[in-house]
């Protein structure tokens, strides 16, 4: 699997502290609602979208999540990558890689669990496999 | 159901640069080109210009075309960003531009759109913006900073990654196919191949979709729009002056837009729905009409899937549908639902919302050629920005409303 090294700013520090830790990191509010880490490439929400809290934090997750969606891309240089959007068991959704030999028999709901690669010169990123 | 504005404006000229992999000139200067050329085709002079709109692709950039153009005391000017509302800034711009010219702000303005991300024949656009790992912040790619880094880091560094998302979700929840896909793609081959100035013009079947190479699986490289230099513009004037200009006007009958503002969370619908929705239903209310009376759609073609979640959520077939509706022949020349009859944004060039409104143009005024829908009394035109996070419609008649 082939994952750059990744920079936190001031925002990702949380999770990347957490990752360097390893456990899984996810946004949550003082009323207790979810978030998702961004939303889109539109970037993180600036308020819970559920009560409109601004007092929001990175918690631990559970690492356990479900299969949403997912893509095989494909590089010019001919390396093939698995990623794809994941449901948290906490109900927030991620994009991530999945480390899969193939997508063959992937299934909507499947199961997965949070590890954690360390690029070098990046911080810790989480990857997901088959539980 | 009239708001009074609709059938109030009318576009009365259209130009285009040079357009596809041509080289030697800057974004803004294929922009004065086509400004100059649909003010001219508006049988008008730069002096008449009073509001200028402007919209860029991929390439950012900050020209203030209308000083750069001489246009003086313009009583309105704005540029659309890449991301807001991004290909859905075609069709915000007539809305906004009839808006404009209906509360008196200005009479008669230019919107143009302009894109040149080949630098030159030797470079492919993942040689400029990276195909594997991020490269810098060009293109909508936020580089390796952060939570949007994450994604970066594993590929997802451009939109195809993410309309594959979606397109997988399509399939997975409707059982929507490549080979439906590929009907879009070769649909819009079809009509390419009766557009002089398309840049792809060989014939394709479903065989050579099916044999292109993936990009990011489900999604092939037929599934995707071409990379384009050029500009395109667009003259939009009050509906009583547009019947003393020398083109057969194209009245504004109706828009609408929708930002579902996805959630990211549990529930969310991203690939399911669309803003096409929302955006179709108001759009109709204002024109007044029914679906049925829409003869020619052109909609937007960022990726083959884009249309057919468009064709759903305007109604033209059932949620889930799309995909059969496609591969029984309705969309190409002949079928019973002509669909991006210019070759759009696969097959014709690569102008984001542009491209649809400029052939919705050509559609209506009856100047199609070769590939003239005889139905062109009204078209619905579409816009889409972000991952489906934008969307933008227009129903534009070849009559004024009586």
């Amino acid at each position: 699997m082939d994952v750059a090294p990744v920079q936190r700013d001031e925002f990702s520090a949380g999770f990347f502290d957490a990752a360097a830790d390893g456990h899984l990191a996810v946004r949550r509010c003082e009323n207790g609602h979810f978030l998702p880490p961004s939303v889109g490439y539109m970037g993180p929400s600036l308020r819970c979208p559920e009560c409109q809290s601004p007092e929001i934090d990175w918690v631990h997750a559970s690492g356990e999540a479900t299969v949403v969606s997912w893509t095989v891309i494909h590089a010019k240089d001919g390396t093939r990558q698995i990623a794809g959007i994941i449901e948290l068991a906490e109900g927030p959704w991620m994009t991530v890689a999945l480390d899969l030999e193939s997508d063959e028999g992937l299934e909507v709901g499947a199961a997965l669990k949070v590890s954690f690669v360390h690029p070098e010169g990046g911080e810790f990123v989480p990857v997901f496999s088959l539980s | 159901m009239n708001n009074g504005l609709s059938g109030a404006a009318a576009i009365v000229g259209l130009g285009i640069s040079e357009v596809g992999r041509v080289y030697g000139k800057t974004g803004p200067e294929f922009a004065a080109d086509a400004v100059l050329s649909a003010v001219e085709d508006a049988g008008l002079t730069l002096a008449d210009i009073d509001g200028v709109l402007m919209s860029i692709g991929i390439v950012p950039d900050n020209t203030l075309i209308s000083a750069s153009l001489g246009l003086t005391n313009q009583q309105l000017s704005s540029k659309f960003t890449f991301t807001t509302p991004g290909g859905a800034s075609a069709c915000a711009a007539i809305q906004y531009a009839s808006m404009a010219i209906s509360s008196g702000m200005a009479s008669t303005i230019v919107y143009v759109h302009y894109d040149c991300p080949l630098p030159s024949p030797d470079l492919s656009i993942s040689d400029v913006f990276g195909d594997n790992l991020a490269k810098g912040t060009s293109g909508g790619n936020p580089g390796l900073i952060g939570i949007p880094g994450l994604s970066s880091a594993i590929g997802m560094t451009s939109a195809n990654q993410g309309y594959a998302l979606a397109t997988r979700r399509h399939m997975l929840t409707y059982g929507t196919t490549s080979q439906q896909l590929g009907a879009i793609a070769v649909a819009q081959r079809e009509w390419a191949l009766l557009n002089p100035i398309a840049q792809m013009r060989k014939p394709m079947t479903i065989e050579d979709h099916q044999n292109s190479r993936w990009i990011a699986e489900p999604l092939h490289m037929f599934d995707c729009s071409l990379v384009s230099n050029g500009a395109a513009a667009f003259v939009i004037t009050g509906s009583e002056r547009a019947a003393d200009l020398p083109q057969p006007p194209v009245y504004v009958w109706g828009w609408g837009q929708c930002h579902p503002g996805y959630t990211m969370s549990k529930g969310c619908d991203l690939g399911l729905q669309s803003g096409a929705t929302i955006s179709g239903q108001l759009a109709f209310k204002m024109a007044g009409i029914e679906l049925s009376a829409i003869g020619v759609r052109e909609l937007y073609d960022c990726y083959t899937f884009t249309v057919l979640i468009s064709l759903e959520d305007y109604g033209f077939v059932e949620k889930g549908e799309g995909g059969p509706f496609a591969a029984s022949g309705a969309l190409g020349p002949g079928g019973s639902h002509p669909t991006n009859t210019g070759g759009g944004q696969l097959s014709a060039f690569y102008l984001w919302g542009a491209t649809p409104l400029y052939e919705s143009v050509v559609q209506a005024r009856g100047h199609g050629g070769e590939r003239q829908v005889p139905n062109h009394d009204f078209v619905l035109c579409s816009g889409n920005g972000g991952t489906l996070d934008h969307h933008a419609s227009l129903i534009l008649g070849a009559n004024p409303r009586s």
